[in-house]
């Protein structure tokens, strides 16, 4: 579930750029050189890979609140 | 202010033109085109951007008197619309918007010199937006000053989209403590030594302008009486063509989507059958066809004052972050592919925030809205 988080949160950094959310990863004209850029694209290793979200969340769903399977 | 023309529908004009769009927009830009251009220095193919010159797409917003069809924006949305949905990119919007803001404010001289080689193909670009600017194109940093019979221009502008092709554009400057608008040749555009930017929708070509040192005669400023009115309509008439954009783009993303999800199969099961994925999408698919039921309310009311205003900012309010969405599940929902480059849907996500930083955020747009309907 950090995952998420971590990728909301940098969808939320770009949000906060404004017009120089226009701007790529690794560009001097971006603000930090658009590291938030690369954090949110990459965000989605994590919420993907080991895993998806959605499968962490059946299995919290299954295991630790004990609803049925489908 | 232009009269409200009749109950919101397509014209025949806008079906006209979107059947043809489409058929267009799909023949010259599949996604393997898309692919190949992102890796072209000019990010687009001049004979393509001939070929809408020669269907008369660049002259649609334009008078007969120049040269053009003389409708209205409202009719080179669905074009946009369309140019969005197949990922296109290159000079028709930026063309079609100094269009706009030449007819706004520049002189009877100017229109008449310009406007009908535009209609014909020749393009043309605005360099609005500056490195500290933000999304109040009045808030000028770059400057000219009269020296003799000439003004000498000083400042920076920053995402200036395909510069090095455009026979002219319009800078924003500041003269005598007001915002004033003047135009650059292609020669005093090679002054201004364009500089490509990085940006993250690597379908565009953006590019930055150093303007200290470049002369323009007296005769190249526009119309000063015009300008602040100017600038408010050009910004309204880049979000909405902004907001047409992503309204296509987003189509084709659910699209893409729901594809992988009847075809994709895991646990035995195709993908699409779970409910964690399936709503989701749904939820993108409707609020994609929300976003299009602004855009051509928007389209509808353009330039009808203050409605027409606050159709326009609802339009690109709701258009980006439903873009947005629609590709960050796109990409989650692709899964191990999603997360790679060859997967289409970080093209869509990174079209959105490209369309987020055009003419003001839905964050903008929505504080402004307050103003007008609260």
């Amino acid at each position: 579930m950090t995952t998420e988080l971590d990728r909301r949160l940098n969808e939320f950094a770009i949000s906060l750029q404004g017009q120089a959310g226009a701007y790529g990863i690794g560009s001097p004209e971006g603000v930090d050189r658009g590291v938030w850029q690369r954090a949110y694209l990459n965000s989605f290793s994590a919420t993907i890979g080991g895993g998806t979200s959605q499968i962490q969340t059946n299995i919290v769903a299954e295991h630790v609140l004990g609803l049925p399977k489908h | 202010m232009r009269e409200r023309h009749g109950p919101i529908g397509c014209s025949d004009e806008q079906a006209d033109l979107l059947e043809s769009a489409t058929r267009f927009c799909e023949d010259k830009s599949p996604i393997s085109t898309v692919r190949r251009l992102l890796e072209d220095e000019a990010g687009y193919d001049p004979e393509v951007f001939a070929e809408m010159a020669e269907l008369g797409w660049l002259g649609v917003a334009i008078p007969e008197a120049y040269g053009g069809v003389g409708l209205d924006l409202a009719e080179v949305v669905p074009l946009v619309e369309q140019m969005g949905r197949r990922l296109m990119s290159g000079p028709f919007v930026p063309t079609t918007l100094a269009g706009q803001l030449l007819m706004a404010a520049g002189t009877d001289a100017q229109k008449q010199s310009l406007l009908p080689a535009l209609v014909t193909g020749a393009p043309a670009t605005l360099a609005l937006a500056e490195p500290e600017g933000d999304f109040d194109l009045t808030q000028i940093g770059c400057r000219a000053e009269r020296d003799g019979e000439s003004l000498k221009l000083a400042g920076t502008k920053c995402l200036v989209l395909d510069a090095p092709g455009a026979h002219w554009l319009i800078a924003s400057v500041m003269l005598d403590s007001a915002p004033a608008l003047v135009l650059l040749d292609a020669d005093q555009i090679a002054q201004a030594n364009p500089v490509r930017e990085k940006v993250i929708d690597e379908t565009r070509r953006s590019f930055r302008l150093c303007l200290d040192g470049v002369r323009v005669s007296e005769s190249s400023l526009l119309n000063r009486a015009s300008t602040s009115n100017a600038l408010r309509e050009i910004e309204l008439a880049g979000s909405l063509l902004s907001a047409a954009d992503m309204c296509g783009a987003g189509d084709s993303c659910v699209a893409y989507t729901v594809s992988y999800l009847n075809t994709r199969k895991q646990f035995g099961r195709l993908i699409g059958s779970y409910q964690a994925l399936k709503h989701p999408t749904v939820d993108a698919h409707v609020r994609m066809e929300q976003s299009r039921s602004h855009v051509y309310a928007a389209a509808h009311t353009f330039g009808a004052g203050v409605e027409g205003e606050v159709a326009v900012r609802m339009a690109k309010a709701q258009t980006g972050p439903a873009l947005a969405f629609a590709a960050d599940r796109s990409i989650q929902f692709h899964g191990g592919f999603g997360f790679t480059y060859e997967c289409d849907a970080q093209l869509y996500r990174r079209r959105a925030l490209w369309g987020e930083s055009q003419y003001g955020d839905a964050v903008h747009q929505r504080r402004l809205l307050a103003d007008l309907i609260l």
